[in-house]
């Protein structure tokens, strides 16, 4: 299975939350703003999101409510709790750490090794530094 | 009818085990969520047939909604992952003993010295030994959602390692006592397991036919 969705998938409860930070929405509206948040770089079938919900309903991080639009229709509209709202902060901690350390596992900007691994020092000594080589002279 | 001919291979697979009001109220949101994707197709200059194909493609396979929705619904809250086997062991628990007591009582001699029991120890033993397993693996298998039969897995099998250490330590095997542990280990875990199999089958067989007698 792709990589990226498989991330998406595993994420999606936790965009959910962000998206309803911001106040009750439906599902519809929930998957457009995922997307708009994220440039477009996040789309997933967007049935997948009715699981997501019903588990965020489920263990009462969200509320699901029947609310009457505009034009006379019914729409459920999911809004965060304060138990949401906990774990919310929560996730997002466990986000920043998380993607931190696939950061410094990967290779940053201050990497000098692009993609090299090196085993984990309490104090890293400073790198040597590398003599360039000179230029091969050209024959003749 | 695109629309409700998904709707439809979406929501066939909730059937079994999701109850109607909950199956129609999610059945009307998707037509919802369904019918927005269309709009905003056609206001970028779809067809309408053509908007409904691509809103239908972009909610997803049919058959993968639905599984992934009956997952979550089926799947127990993480705080009560143990509840099933909880309920097990002690249900099982509080019938050994019982029935311990019952076979005690049973027996020449009886818990106080006399026979405590008038029924014919041939019917207590039947009801000891196959019927209240059966009733005790239904019951959980009816009342309870999740993994009843493995939560009675688990609680069969530790009720009857405990029945039979003790009834080792306490006497030897071909006594009543540990002739009732062995008859046990043999007997009420299959019976159990597979009447809380029962019950489960029950629990989500029951509705859908009710709900075909009504259609």
């Amino acid at each position: 299975m792709d990589p990226e969705r498989e991330l998406l998938k595993g994420n999606t409860p936790t965009l959910v939350l962000a998206v309803l930070r911001d106040g009750p929405l439906h599902g519809y509206a929930i998957a457009r703003e995922i997307e708009r948040r994220s440039d477009n770089a996040l789309r997933c079938k967007e049935g997948t999101l009715y699981p997501a919900l019903h588990a965020l309903e489920r263990d009462g991080l969200i509320l699901g409510g029947w609310r009457k639009e505009h034009g006379g229709r019914e729409r459920k509209v999911y809004e965060l709790t304060p138990a949401g709202t906990a774990a919310l902060q929560e996730r997002t901690r466990t986000w920043a750490r998380f993607a931190a350390a696939i950061e410094n596992v990967i290779g940053g900007p201050d990497h000098g090794d692009e993609g090299a691994i090196r085993p984990e020092r309490p104090h890293p000594r400073p790198r040597p530094t590398v003599r360039p080589r000179p230029l091969l002279e050209p024959n003749g | 009818m695109l629309v409700e001919d998904y709707l439809d291979r979406a929501c066939a697979p909730l059937i079994p085990s999701v109850p109607y009001a909950r199956r129609r109220e999610l059945r009307a949101e998707w037509r919802q969520h369904l019918s927005a994707l269309i709009e905003a197709y056609v206001e970028l200059g779809h067809p309408r047939r053509r908007a409904a194909e691509k809103a239908i493609r972009q909610f997803g396979d049919p058959r993968t909604v639905a599984k992934d929705w009956v997952r979550e619904w089926s799947a127990p809250p993480p705080d009560s992952l143990l509840s099933p086997a909880k309920v097990a062991l002690a249900s099982y628990t509080a019938l050994a003993g019982l029935s311990l007591a019952g076979l005690k009582g049973m027996m020449p001699g009886g818990i106080n010295g006399g026979s405590a029991l008038a029924i014919p120890p041939e019917v207590a033993l039947v009801t000891i030994l196959l019927l209240t397993p059966a009733a005790a693996g239904f019951l959980m298998g009816l009342l309870l959602r999740g993994r009843s039969v493995l939560g009675s897995f688990f609680g069969l099998a530790l009720t009857c390692l405990l029945t039979l250490t003790i009834s080792g330590i306490v006497s030897p095997l071909w006594d009543p006592g540990g002739l009732f542990a062995g008859f046990q280990f043999v007997l009420w875990m299959p019976i159990g397991c597979a009447s809380a199999a029962v019950g489960q089958l029950v629990r989500r067989g029951v509705p859908r036919l009710v709900r075909r007698l009504a259609d």
